[in-house]
């Protein structure tokens, strides 16, 4: 049974993976600046508000500073200078605090400076004002020119500040457009990166579900198969081991724990525990089988005997080989069979056979007694006759003389009946040597064997061209002589014997088979010999064919009975079939079937 | 050579076979003269002891005690000193089996025990007929066995 295996691909899977792993670090790494750039814009705004603050603050800290000089112009209360004192500090205060908020923007420094330069020279006409107002009276004149240099000063200075306000208003501007511009972007991003990881990850689960689908199937297919292929090991008596090298662990299919007799819940087998199941004088061998095969990385094939649990000895063949796999781990399999059956069956068979051969031992002593034992004494007195008949016949009686040669009819009668027994038996040895053979040819033979008596009757014999078979030559030869001599012998008086001998290729559905016999051959030769001598009456056509049976008495027509069963015996040996057919004073059609492909059917 | 008689060795068992066979070549026109063992290890006693004649032909019977004629056919035949020794087969048996053996194993001639006194007759004297030394090249299987 075949296995569909499928292979599952892991790496695209992976690929996959970290494909969107990736695209999560660059959606991280997007965002993050996202956010920063975010953190710096609100930063800036809050800077810029910052200085603005300052700016305004020094204003107010300006304004502070005049409102002290004109409350000491006009009241000359020193109160008002303690006042002017404290608003120079605030303006010192408030330049470092702009000083430090711009350190990083040249162009405001560059404007603070300009605001510094003012304010400087503000404070400096301030004061040379207060001088020249203590202790003297302000002459009015001096005084208004220079307030009036005062107030232009301080427009001056409001003019950079807001020069200073709206270049600050300008970056934060800026800095806000690219911030707009930056988030902006940032949805189109996202949404391209989430569209990519969706797809990722829709791939990666279509995929992921394609292979459980397919795994599943897999599964499914490998449960039944493991089932089927349990069933077939059952039925065929085949069990299964594999020992893995890594775990060293050996697992063993159900059919093995039966083949030990023993029930799979019953207990757990180890390799060791198989090793000592195998008979005693068998284990040594079958460790030595395993570990050449496990070093070698050979095939092995073994038969053994295994002490089942309940006792009986069973006979098992097991081949197996390594195999060894992709990850270097290490297989050996080992396959069963319980040959138990056959082997017992073979005994049996052996067993039958040595008595066969023990009983054609006898059969072949047997012909030796009957061909040589029965015959010797025989032969004694038919000598024995022939010297009484050469020379002291003439002096006998004439009733002796009748007396005699009945004696020496039955003599030779006997002989004729040891010879055809003998013939007959032989038909049944075992030698049988199919070969090649032209029929022609073994009929010329036995025409030629019976020669004197066909000339003697004045007998002819036609026959058509006749085939070549495979057959046991000296066999086929007997049956001819035998058919041509039954012809001769029950030939009509008054007729000279003509005997027709017809060959045909007919179907074997034509042939007369006993019922339940298997045919050897889609196509026979249906080979007649036909006479026209006494006939019989057909009903005895089957018997004629039986041992020692006779249709005539033995004065008329001498013979033995065994002349014709042993046609069919050599008919037989030659898997064909023989009939008769006659009617009484017409002749005899003796019909023998022959199969075409002998050749196929028995091979010599 | 005509007025010499021809030495004859007959192996046999069998007290009736030899009373035929003595009759019949009694009756025979070749002048001989017959030694008669009754088995094979007289057989090859009498063949081993030189002071005895040289015999011609040897009719061996194949079924006997002691030592059967097979066996004494091996002996022979191992024996360079009987090269030209004519051994003719003289048994009841016709098996096919014997005819073949027999031959493989270098006897000259198969003689199937007849059962009629005048062809015994004429079996010897074909037998004692035969120049063996020419005929011996000519040797066949066909020509093996006897038949009258």
């Amino acid at each position: 049974m075949k296995l569909p295996f499928k292979r599952i691909k892991i790496e695209l899977i992976t690929y996959l993976f970290t494909g969107a792993i990736f695209i999560l670090i660059v959606l991280y790494g997007v965002t993050y600046k996202q956010i920063k750039s975010g953190l710096h814009t609100s930063d800036m705004i809050m800077h810029g508000s910052s200085v603005e603050l300052e700016l305004e603050r020094l204003i107010s800290h300006l304004r502070y500073a005049e409102t002290a000089q004109r409350g000491f112009l006009i009241t000359g209360d020193s109160a008002f200078l303690i006042h002017f004192q404290k608003s120079w500090l605030l303006i010192r205060g408030s330049f470092n605090t702009l000083n430090k908020l711009l350190k990083n923007d040249i162009v405001q420094l560059r404007y603070l400076d300009v605001l510094e330069l003012t304010v400087e020279d503000r404070y400096r006409l301030l004061q040379e004002n207060m001088k020249q107002a203590k202790g003297q009276v302000i002459v009015s004149r001096d005084l208004a020119q220079k307030l009036e240099v005062g107030a232009k000063l301080m427009e001056s200075s409001m003019k950079t500040m807001e020069s200073m306000l709206r270049f600050q208003d300008f970056r934060l501007k800026e800095l806000q457009d690219k911030h707009i511009k930056s988030i902006i972007n940032t949805p189109i991003i996202y949404l391209i990166i989430v569209l990519i990881s969706l797809f990722i990850f829709i791939a990666l689960l279509l995929r992921i579900n394609s292979d459980r689908r397919k795994l599943k199937k897999i599964n499914e297919e490998i449960i039944l198969t493991n089932h089927s292929y349990s069933q077939a090991e059952s039925l065929a008596g085949l069990s299964n081991w594999r020992f893995n090298s890594q775990t060293r662990i050996t697992t063993f299919s159900d059919n093995f724990y039966s083949l030990l007799g023993i029930r799979p819940e019953e207990r757990e087998i180890t390799m060791k525990y198989f090793l000592l199941r195998i008979h005693k004088d068998d284990r040594m061998e079958a460790i030595k089988v395993l570990r050449r095969a496990f070093n070698h990385c050979e095939s092995f094939s073994y038969s053994y005997r295994l002490n089942s649990a309940d006792g009986k000895i069973k006979y098992v063949k097991s081949i197996g080989k390594l195999i060894a796999d992709d990850t270097e781990q290490r297989y050996l399999i080992g396959v069963n069979m319980d040959v138990t059956e056959l082997v017992i069956n073979a005994r049996k068979l052996e067993t039958k056979n040595k008595k066969l051969e023990l009983f054609n031992a006898d059969l072949a002593s047997f012909n030796y007694v009957a061909s040589h034992d029965l015959q010797a004494p025989l032969r004694k007195i038919q000598m024995f006759i022939s010297r009484i008949r050469e020379t002291d016949l003439s002096t006998m009686s004439t009733e002796g003389k009748e007396y005699f040669e009945r004696i020496h009819a039955s003599a030779g009668h006997m002989q004729v009946l040891i010879n055809d027994l003998l013939m007959f038996s032989r038909t049944n040895a075992t030698n049988k040597r199919f070969e090649l053979t032209n029929l022609n040819h073994i009929l010329d033979n036995a025409s030629d064997e019976l020669n004197d008596l066909i000339e003697e009757k004045e007998a002819v014999i036609k026959a058509v061209s006749l085939p070549k078979i495979y057959a046991i030559p000296y066999q086929i030869q007997q049956l001819f002589i035998n058919l041509i001599l039954n012809s001769l012998k029950f030939a009509k008086e008054n007729e000279k014997p003509v005997i027709n001998i017809s060959c045909a290729v007919i179907d074997s559905n034509k042939v007369p088979v006993p019922s339940g016999d298997e045919l050897e051959s889609d196509r026979f030769y249906k080979i007649v010999f036909s006479d026209n001598g006494i006939g019989f009456d057909n009903k005895y056509s089957h018997r004629i064919f039986h041992l020692l049976f006779r249709l005539h008495e033995k004065r008329i027509y001498p013979g033995s009975g065994i002349g014709l069963a042993i046609c069919k015996k050599i008919v037989e040996n030659h898997f064909g079939y023989i009939e008769a057919n006659s009617q009484p004073g017409i002749g005899t059609d003796i019909i023998i079937y022959l199969p075409v492909n002998l050749s196929k059917v028995r091979k010599p | 050579m005509a007025n010499k008689p021809l030495n004859i060795v007959l192996a046999e068992d069998d007290e009736d076979d030899r009373f035929f066979f003595k009759e019949a070549i009694d009756k025979v026109k070749v002048k001989t003269i017959l030694t008669m063992v009754n088995d094979g290890v007289e057989l090859m006693d009498y063949l081993n002891n030189q002071e005895n004649p040289r015999p011609h032909v040897v009719f061996l019977d194949l079924n006997m005690p002691r030592k059967g004629g097979i066996e004494c056919l091996e002996e022979i035949r191992a024996n360079k000193q009987y090269n030209d020794l004519t051994v003719a087969i003289y048994s009841t048996s016709a098996s096919d089996n014997d005819i073949e053996e027999t031959f493989v194993k270098g006897a000259n001639i198969y003689i199937r025990k007849p059962n009629d006194f005048k062809i015994l007759q004429k079996v010897i004297s074909e037998v004692l007929a035969i120049n063996w030394q020419y005929h011996t090249s000519g040797l066949n299987k066909d020509h093996f066995v006897l038949s009258i």
